[in-house]
Parts: structure tokens; sequence; C-alpha cells
């Protein structure tokens, strides 16, 4: 079989299984055999002309659509540190985003740091940079925690520190969780805190298990690509400047 | 070309052999023999374009204008293709964004697919999105699972769809992914998910009556999940009659197609392609007339 294998792989074919299939299928008469393979579609295939001339118009449109300023930062966001400038921007546009589109106060709002997928440059910043910072379609989820759902959360974040986050202090010590505090104040039991976050965090993504089964008080079609983009739009409408601070929200000791 | 058909050749023959019951290998290869060829994308996630030359790992790999010219390439290597795709071809690529499926589905006309099926980002611009843009598709979107009936696209969908190919009747319906959690409720709205395995069922003796040569399953369910969630594999080991399941939403690169006997000792084949036309499936069919009816319990299956 490998050496089948390789003979194919030398005929631009990475793989090729041949299946013998000797059955009746839905007619009693016809007996059929099948082999099954698959082409890769890499550089050695070039681009269908007709097609590349097709999509020209919608392409040029696109680029010019992408490479529109929709605002301008005071610096560079980065995703540069435990705490970075781009964690906090994304995350505070998010809390800020989430409370007026769903019309109720939210507790925390938390990005994954993995989510964040390029940096945004100083000065404008283009439509195109929004799609090379959020190209999943992930959606905004508001989840409803109880006190006990939040030290988890915030243990989980003092561990691996892998999460952008507004809302909350944290201090991580020795990868624990010394110090955890929410809006300034210490943990009640009792309250349900609302967390903003995305859908792919929701349902366990980056190890986040503990998130399922949470109650979902809000399950959106709103992806954090289409959130950033509002959000910078409506600030740029009001003449603001984008910008974010190192302030301490994970402080690592 | 040639030595690769002499090897396959000498493979089948040597398959064939190989049955217990000898003699009918001749046969396979008389001239009167039908060849069939399905070519097979799934989740192709409005990759209009090939992946940008930016040092990534897919770079200058995948995307429809270059499936375009493969395509062109095995027509004319082929005379009877059938072009079938499992669905997700929207979203993915900021011309979705941007145009919302339009470009999608003309480029997936204008390579002549014959069928696809409605994966769950077909449903990111809500009903409105889907029946927007279905002008813009010249083929087939088979939907068996889905029941429109309370909703905006009541009457739009056929469960299946017969194509006669040099001969062969193939019988194609299509299963969808259930939609709650998957898909945000404004956007599925009134639609009604069926259990895949009673339509499965109803679809194969549908088609089965209407004298199919080949049953073909457009799924969009996923590969396989540890779960009990249905799943391709699961199809294939609980419904008997379908001869191939063409797979998505679980962006499998499959390195050979999984072939499953279920307990009624019904093959099916199972077969997907991972994700941004990276891949085009390519699965060969050689139909032959077997006047030794002797065979009919004879199933047998080699895999080399």
């Amino acid at each position: 079989m490998n050496k089948m294998k390789r003979i194919f792989f030398t005929r631009q074919v990475l793989f090729a299984s041949l299946i013998s299939i000797c059955l009746f299928g839905c007619s009693p008469q016809l007996n059929y055999q099948a082999s099954g393979e698959f082409n890769p579609i890499d550089e050695t295939i070039q681009q269908e002309a007709e097609l590349v001339a097709f999509i020209e118009p919608y392409k040029d449109n696109m680029e010019a659509k992408m490479g529109s300023v929709i605002g301008t930062t005071q610096k560079a966001l980065t995703r540069a540190g435990r705490e970075s400038l781009l964690g906090n921007f994304v995350s505070d546009l998010q809390l800020e985003y989430a409370q007026e589109a769903f019309g109720y106060p939210i507790d925390i709002s938390i990005i994954n740091n993995g989510g964040m997928r390029n940096d945004l440059p100083e000065g404008p910043v283009t439509l195109g940079n929004i799609y090379e910072l959020s190209p999943f379609d992930n959606f905004l989820v508001v989840l409803e925690l109880q006190a006990d759902d939040v030290k988890k959360l915030a243990e989980f974040i003092a561990v691996r520190k892998n999460m952008a986050f507004q809302g909350m202090r944290i201090t991580s010590e020795n990868d624990k969780l010394a110090e955890l505090n929410i809006d300034g104040k210490d943990l009640e039991s009792g309250k349900t805190y609302l967390l903003v976050i995305n859908d792919y965090l929701a349902n366990g993504g980056d190890n986040m298990e503990f998130l399922i089964g949470l109650p979902v008080k809000e399950n959106s079609t709103t992806s954090i690509r289409d959130m950033l983009i509002t959000m910078i739009q409506q600030k740029t409408a009001a003449g603001e400047i984008l910008n974010a601070e190192i302030e301490g929200r994970l402080k690592i000791n | 070309m040639q030595r690769r058909d002499f090897l396959k050749k000498s493979l089948l023959t040597g398959a064939a052999l190989s049955l217990s019951s000898g003699g009918f290998a001749e046969q396979l290869f008389t001239n009167q023999s039908k060849k069939l060829t399905i070519l097979h994308t799934n989740d192709m996630h409005s990759r209009i374009e090939p992946f940008p030359n930016d040092g990534g790992r897919n770079a200058n790999q995948g995307g429809m204008t270059k499936l375009a010219s493969l395509i062109k390439k095995i027509r004319a290597e082929e005379e009877n293709i059938l072009l079938l795709d499992s669905g997700d071809f929207f979203q993915g690529t900021p011309y979705f964004n941007l145009y919302g499926g339009e470009l999608e589905l003309k480029l997936m006309s204008q390579m002549g697919y014959d069928a696809s099926t409605l994966g769950n980002h077909e449903f990111d611009n809500g009903l409105e999105g889907i029946k927007n843009q279905l002008q813009h598709a010249k083929f087939s979107i088979l939907s068996s699972n889905y029941d429109f009936q309370d909703t905006i696209l009541k009457n739009t969908f056929e469960p299946y769809k017969i194509f006669k190919k040099g001969g062969v009747k193939v019988g194609v319906f299509a299963l969808g992914i259930e939609l709650k959690g998957l898909v945000g409720s404004k956007n599925f709205g009134n639609t009604k998910y069926l259990d895949p395995v009673a339509k499965a069922e109803e679809m194969v003796q549908e088609l089965k009556s209407k004298n199919c040569d080949l049953i073909v399953c457009l799924s969009h369910l996923g590969y396989s999940y540890r779960s009990e969630k249905i799943d391709d594999v699961k199809l294939a080991s609980k419904v008997s009659g379908i001869d191939l399941i063409l797979g998505g939403h679980t962006h499998s690169f499959l390195e050979e197609p999984t072939i499953i006997k279920n307990p009624e000792g019904h093959t099916t084949m199972v077969n997907q392609v991972g994700t941004a036309a990276l891949r085009l499936g390519k699965i060969d069919f050689e139909f032959s007339k077997d006047h030794q009816i002797s065979y009919a319990s004879h199933r047998s299956l080699t895999i080399y």
C-alpha cells in the first residue's frame, strides 16, 4: 500500500486508494467498482483565466473597500505582553458594544489572545486591518455566571494568562490566582454576573470547558469583526482617536 | 497517466481475482462497461481566489479560480462527470461579507456544478440571505431534512435529484446538520430539522423505486464525532443502500475514502476533502452488466 501511494505521489496525486466494490446496489443488474483519490489544488495549478477576469470588478471593489480608512489610532495597538494594548482595546469595545446593543449592564468582557490575529498600526486603520485582526466568524454571546464560575474563570486566566479582559482585576502569583475584584469589588456570593465572550470560547474552546452549559442570556449573530467595525466607525464619527492603555488588569507577581 | 491506468487496472484485476468466485474479473473490463466520475468539494468557504502569497501554510493554494482549471482539465479527460458539493460555500473571506454569496454561486455555476446542499454557514445572513442569492445558482441546491414549510423558503429546495450520465442513473439527496446551537435562532427561524437517519431511509427507498444505479448523499453532518451526534460514519452504518456519502462541515482532510460495511452487509464509501477548495475529490465508478446473478449474495470489498 505504501509503495502504491508513493507511486501516485509522483503522478501529482497525493493519494489514491483503489477500492474495488463488487456488489449489487439499487439495481440487481449493475455491478460497480470504485476508486477514490483526491487532487491537491496546489501551486502547480494555474488560475482559470476566464474566472480571474470575471471576478476582477468584484475584487477591485473589494480591495478599494478594504483599503478604506475607518478610524485612527493614537499609537500602535499591539498584542505584545501578558496584558496587551490590543487586548484591552478589543475587550473594551466588546463590553461597550454589548451593553449598547443588548441594552443591559454587563460585568465582564473577555477575548482570547489567540482570537486576535494581527496588530493595529499607528495612524489610519483600514477595514482590511480589522479583517486581519479578526478573520474568524466568532459571535458575541452573553453568559450568566455565579460567583463560583467567575472564580473558576479568574483562576483559569491566572494560570494560563491567555485572555484579555475588562471588568476584572486579576493578580497572578506563582501561576495561581492571588487577587480578584470585579468593578473594584470582591466577589459576592449569590450575585449573577454577566460575561460577554465569543461563541468559540463559550462552547469550550481554548480549554474553557467550564463555560459549557452555563445559562446563555444572549446568543447573537454579531461577529467580533462586525462589532469592531461598528464601534470604530461610531467612535470615529464622534471624533474620537482610538487608544488603549496598560492598566494593570492582569498583574503577574 | 498511462502508467497509472496500467497500475489501476492490474490492481483492480488483482482485487477482483482475489474474490473467491473468480471469472468475472474480465467482465469488469469489457467494452460495455460504463464509466462515471464524481468530482466533489465541501466547505469552500468563499475561497474565491487561492490563499494569499504570505508565507502561510496554504499560500498560493486552493480557491475557486484554481479549482476551475483543474475541473476543466478533468472534463477534457473524462466523459461522464458529476460535479457535487456538500455545502458551506458561504462565509470565510471578505467576498462573502461584501457580496453575500453572489460570487460563490456564480463561479460554481460557471464551473458546471450539478448539485450542492445547505451547510450551516449558508444561514449566516439568515433565510433572507439564502433567498436573495439563489437566483445566482444555476445548479440544484438539494435539502432532504430541513423543513422550510413555515418559512420564506417554502417549496424552494428539492429533496433529491436524479442525474443520468452515460447510461447510469444517479440519485442524489442531501442531509443538513442540526441548526439549533450552531446557527443563531433568528437566522433559521421556523426551519425544522428532521431526523437524518429516517430521512435517509426514506430517500433510499424513493431512489431505489426509481431504479437508480447509484445513490449518493451530500452530507453536511460532519465526518465523525465521539459523541452520539449523528455523523457520516454513523449514517453509513445505520442506513443501508447509500453507495457514497460526500461529507462536509468538519473540514476533514481524509487521506482516503472510508469504507463502511454496516451490520446488514451494505457497503458505503464516505469521503470528505477538507476546506477552501484545497482539494478536489475524485471517485471513479465503472459499472458493468453482470449476467451471473449468482453473485447477488457475494458482496466483497478489497482495499489496497
